[in-house]
């Protein structure tokens, strides 16, 4: 392997990919990032054996060639190093120099024969879509991930594709978030997956600008192409538990509130509760909404919120950071609040696409 | 600081829950306990009963031969769970120091209230004024500086009386009474302190701490501090719940596991009954089960969400009952413990597999009141029918 | 090597190949039966056969990239679980962070697709050091096995786990080979004279593990010398252990060196935070801790086999029931010096200082009190 490459950009590519390296793993090769030298092109790949990454620039490529090097170190020299370009040359399977001016580094590494390869799926079909909404529909559902290990099926998002449309749906059994985005499937596209937590905070961080995404689903895998950058991951065993079953079919009160407004006073209400008492009341009365927290030892707050109301007064307990993750994550000025006793789940919905269940807290 | 201590008895609980149903009963002697072939013990006895001799623990069979005439019910506890949930209502509106001694009695701590009620005995009258107007009930409320002291008032004051034990008056007023009136004085101490000489609480006061020491030990001084009408035991609002159990020893060891099971399931109702009115979910049940060589074998279950539902209930025990019944041997006694139990405020799941746990609460609820009004055989599970015909 | 290559684990390995080839496989094995008897090398090559991409004559290939990767220890579905640090047990790990080779972690893991392979592969070595709640949750996953998963549980201590876990795995049983069999082995394969192949299989007990690591270790003239120095009476005595423990500590520093060079060949050293140093220290120290132990209980098991030998040929004069490692000659003649019910005493203060060493007592103070309590009898 030689070859000649920017270092600003190979430094780039680099930051991206290695934040999902650990100095943790299982096998040590998994610490280091696997270079491949192909035709003017440079790639660039990790993984932690849940999540890889991929990603390719341009490179002036004498001779091809493919080595592993510890991917932390090899960013800490790119960081240092003084110049804008520098040549890269393998002198065996587990060494390789890189010069600059009338110095060099020699950096040891390992053969790239234990690297785990990443699938294939240049032979898949992908979807396209912009990646503007299916960012938008990560924010507003990743928070909402279990995770407990136990029920291993909560622990990522579910994406089900099927015409015209992708959803997304996110739960930790106690509350759900699911999105949708309008998205262009092809026929035979049509199918549901679990993607884990740690793919999907990936892929929220390498969605960026206007351009459009690409996904691929394998059996065991997906991959998720944009901007230069491939993310693989390994997919959640099991079928995802019948969400629809969760949604309350008809509500009782519907209430247009306030988003920020009800999430500033859902902030500064929970300042009051704790750890033992993390709940806040809400109460609905004639033409308002009343947020309340009263703590033994603590305290007790209290926020009204002007909303139109004429239905009788009672009161639902919700642990207010669930409240806060949805309200926060979305854009909407008003959203739907959808209440019908103490004991049954409460709704938000924001616009046609969002909709999030929240089993109220039982207080005694 | 003095202290100001009620203690509130209400006079003979059952029977006057059970006139409150039916009036035609008021005047006449009536004993609450025991089953309609009146085996089992006296629970309560109203005023008029008590006058025959009858007094509670009496067996039935002997109440019965000390007057043929009364009146003997069957206890309808669900009945008096309800009015003495009504009752604590009322008291908590006193004071949040409350320690409830059984359904129908309680200490309150009054302490430091003067300037807000007024004099202790006017505000005793106003309890007790409350009480019988609200829920048409009598009471009895003994006051004093200590939780003893007022206990033993109370006990005078009976039947509909307050009686206030005066600051610094203790010691005078305990002194003629016999010393069984000191609670935790049985027969036996009793019969002991007249070995002694001792018969009356100024006995015990003469006779002083260093004999009382040498007889009793560590009971002796306290029994001379009793005596001094001296407590200093704090009335202390119950601890939560740390679980709910009940169990039951059979007239005849079982073998068959249709009986057994059956048994277990009415246990578990009780228990699930118990919760609900606790307001508190179990996460873990445990079934104790004894052979009839006294060999006890226990096993627990978790459940996958907090419950206190009879239909989830059922679903596991089968289960239990096979890992824990693995020896071909009849069975002495079974029980159930629920435990792990929710706190006060906690975080319920989704329902995912659409069983509508809702609805089932709601059930619940609406039979616990019918249970509760027209007692617990009102409504019984189909696999319960044939013991009730049975029994 | 594959599942063919394993040698007097007739019986397990064709229970496996059968399950395999017929389609019923089980969600989860029990390996049980003695040390060394090869329970960790059927895993691994059960492994190499559920996932080979061309496995030949219902047996692994052991030459396509998932053979080699598992060979190699590096195919991403095979998780293998082992006892770690100090405590030498395998660990639930932390509720939302778990680490690497944690109970949390693999159930984690599980709960995912293959990454490469047929199937995830979880192997537990010494599964009865599983933490408490560590087997809890193990058994929630044996309750409710996620796909594609298969979970083989080795133990020499069966009767140590949880029972609930036991009746969820298909036990697998592994023996000790009869002597024969593994002097032949070790004759053939390991080309040992006649003499040292007899001797090393009767101290092994027919387990071929040991018999290899005693041979790596050089412990066939360790043992001799015991047998020689015990031989020689009671003025062999303090030296016949003091020898021992001598050479034992001697050896374990060079297994302890040899771990650390395992280690720095598989990469670990190249981070220098200073975390990995430490884990790697706490390793060596485990490691030493448990073979300590290991290795004090079999020098009492070999003192209870020459006395039982001392009282075999006192009954039955036969050289052929002799299981010790000394010559014909030192046992006629030390079991001359001691009366039966001599040796029967000794017999039972070896193993009651055994039980001791069990509860954790120290080996020297153990090895001292039982010393003294035999030659006090000695000269009564």
């Amino acid at each position: 392997m030689k070859l000649k490459c920017d270092r600003e950009e190979i430094l780039q590519a680099l930051q991206m990919v290695q934040s999902i390296v650990s100095s943790r793993a299982t096998l040590p090769i998994l610490s280091n990032v696997l270079i491949e030298a192909g035709d003017e092109e440079l790639t660039l790949t990790t993984t932690d054996l849940e999540v890889g990454m991929r990603k390719t620039i341009k490179a002036k490529v004498t001779k091809k060639g493919a080595i592993t090097l510890p991917a932390k170190r090899l960013l800490a020299i790119l960081r240092e190093l003084p110049v804008s370009e520098m040549t890269m040359e393998a002198t065996d399977q587990r060494e390789i120099v890189i010069k600059y001016d009338a110095s060099y580094f020699r950096v040891l590494g390992l053969p790239k024969d234990d690297f785990p390869p990443l699938p294939d799926f240049l032979k898949h079909r992908a979807l396209k879509t912009p990646q503007k909404p299916l960012s938008e529909l990560i924010r507003k559902t990743h928070y909402a991930i279990s995770t407990d290990e136990s029920r291993y099926v909560l622990n990522g998002l579910h994406l089900i594709f099927s015409k015209g449309r992708i959803t997304g749906v996110a739960t930790d059994g106690r509350r759900l978030a699911l999105c949708e985005i309008a998205a262009n499937v092809p026929e035979g596209f049509d199918r549901g997956i679990i993607v884990p937590t740690k793919a999907v905070n990936e892929l929220g961080r390498i969605l960026s600008g206007d351009g459009d995404a690409e996904i691929f689903v394998g059996e065991n895998q997906a991959a998720f192409s944009a901007n230069g950058c491939t993310l693989v991951a390994r997919l959640i065993e099991g079928h995802f538990p019948n969400y629809q079953q969760v949604v309350p079919q008809k509500s009782e009160h519907k209430l247009l509130v306030d988003r920020e407004e009800l999430l500033a006073a859902t902030r500064r209400v929970a300042l009051l509760t704790s750890e033992q008492s993390n709940s806040i009341k809400v109460t609905l009365k004639k033409n308002r909404l009343v947020a309340s927290s009263n703590t033994p030892e603590v305290g007790e707050a209290r926020e009204e919120l002007v909303i139109s109301y004429a239905g009788e007064e009672f009161s639902i307990a919700f642990n207010p950071q669930y409240l806060v993750d949805a309200l926060k994550n979305l854009d909407d000025k008003e959203i739907t609040l959808e209440l019908t006793d103490s004991l049954n789940p409460g709704v938000v919905r924001s616009g046609k696409s969002f909709l999030y269940v929240i089993m109220p807290i039982r207080v005694s | 600081m003095t202290r100001l201590i009620f203690h509130l008895d209400m006079d003979a609980f059952f029977v006057s829950v059970e006139r409150l149903r039916r009036p035609w009963l008021k005047g006449k002697p009536v004993v609450v306990g025991g089953d309609p072939s009146h085996r089992g013990v006296v629970a309560s006895a109203s005023y008029e009963a008590r006058r025959f001799g009858i007094h509670s623990a009496m067996p039935i069979g002997r109440a019965k031969r000390l007057c043929p005439q009364c009146i003997f019910l069957p206890c309808h506890f669900d009945d008096y769970a309800d009015t003495s949930a009504q009752l604590f209502r009322i008291l908590e509106r006193f004071t949040p120091d409350l320690e409830p001694l059984s359904l129908e009695e309680a200490y309150m701590d009054m302490s430091g209230f003067r300037w807000i009620y007024g004099p202790p005995m006017e505000t005793a009258e106003r309890v007790h004024r409350l009480i019988e107007n609200t829920m048409g009930l009598s009471s009895s409320i003994g006051i004093s500086t200590n939780k003893l002291v007022a206990k033993i008032a109370s006990a005078i004051a009976k039947p509909n009386g307050i009686l206030h034990v005066l600051p610094g008056h203790e010691r005078d007023f305990l002194a003629p009474l016999p010393v069984n009136s000191i609670p935790g004085v049985g027969t036996h101490t009793a019969e002991k302190l007249r070995l002694l000489g001792a018969s009356t609480v100024r006995d015990l006061q003469t006779i002083g701490e260093k004999l009382l020491v040498s007889a009793f030990g560590a009971t002796g001084a306290w029994l001379y501090r009793a005596s001094m009408g001296e407590d200093d035991d704090p009335v202390s609002p119950p601890a939560e719940p740390k679980s709910v159990g009940r169990e039951t020893t059979f007239s005849e060891d079982l073998l068959d596991r249709k009986r057994v099971l059956s048994e277990i399931f009415s246990l578990a109702e009780e228990c699930c009954r118990a919760l609900r009115s606790l307001g508190r979910q179990a996460k873990t049940i445990t079934l104790k089960l004894r052979y009839a060589d006294f060999i006890t074998i226990t096993r627990s279950r978790t459940f996958p969400e907090a419950t206190d539902l009879d239909i989830e209930v059922r679903e596991i025990v089968p289960d239990l009952l096979s890992k824990a019944w693995t020896r071909r041997l009849r069975i002495r006694l079974i029980g159930i413990r629920f435990s792990n139990l929710t706190a006060a405020e906690w975080q319920p799941c989704l329902s995912f597999d659409g069983s509508g746990r809702e609805k089932f609460k709601r059930l619940y609820a609406a039979l616990d009141r019918i249970r509760g009004k027209y007692g617990d055989e009102a409504i019984l599970h189909g696999s319960q029918l044939k013991l009730v015909a049975g029994s | 090597m594959a599942l063919r290559e394993i040698k007097g684990q007739e019986m397990a390995v064709g229970l496996l190949k059968r399950s395999f080839a017929e389609g019923r496989l089980a969600h989860a094995y029990l390996f049980h039966g003695p040390e060394g008897v090869g329970k960790e090398l059927t895993a691994r090559n059960f492994a190499k056969l559920l996932n080979c991409g061309s496995p030949k004559g219902g047996d692994a290939c052991d030459v396509c990239e998932s053979c080699v990767r598992i060979q190699k220890g590096t195919h991403p579905d095979l998780l293998w679980l082992r006892p770690r640090g100090k405590a030498r047990i395998i660990p639930i790990g932390e509720p939302q962070k778990p680490e690497k080779g944690t109970v949390r972690d693999f159930r984690t893991s599980v709960g995912m697709k293959p990454y490469m392979g047929k199937w995830k592969v979880g192997i537990f070595s010494d599964a009865h050091t599983l933490q408490r709640d560590a087997a809890s949750a193990l058994l929630k996953t044996l309750e409710e096995p996620p796909a594609h998963t298969i979970i083989v549980l080795i133990t020499s201590r069966p009767e140590a786990l949880l029972s609930t876990i036991v009746s969820r795995c298909q036990a697998v049983r592994f023996e000790a080979m009869p002597e024969a069999s593994l002097e032949k082995i070790l004759s053939s394969d390991y080309s040992l004279d006649a003499r040292e192949a007899k001797l090393l299989s009767r101290l092994s007990g027919g387990r071929l593990g040991d018999a290899v690591r005693a041979l790596r270790q050089e412990r066939v003239r360790e043992t001799s010398d015991l047998a020689g120095m015990l031989a020689e009476g009671e003025r062999g005595y303090w030296r016949a252990v003091a020898r021992p423990l001598e050479l034992m500590e001697r050896s374990l520093a060079r297994a302890a060196d040899s771990l650390e060079w395992e280690f720095a060949e598989k990469g670990l050293h190249h981070e220098d935070d200073g975390y990995e140093n430490e884990e790697i220290q706490e390793q060596i120290e485990a490691f030493a801790v448990g073979e300590t132990r290991r290795r004090q209980e079999e020098l009492l098991g070999e003192l209870l086999t020459w006395y039982r030998d001392l009282l075999v040929w006192r009954h039955t004069g036969t050289e052929g029931l002799l299981l010790s490692a000394g010559e014909r000659d030192q046992v006629a003649r030390a079991a001359q010096e001691m009366s039966v019910a001599r040796t029967e005493q000794a017999i039972q203060r070896v193993e009651d200082a055994l039980r001791s060493l069990r509860l954790n007592a120290d080996f020297h103070t153990v090895v001292e009190n039982l010393l003294v309590q035999i030659m006090a009898s000695d000269k009564q």
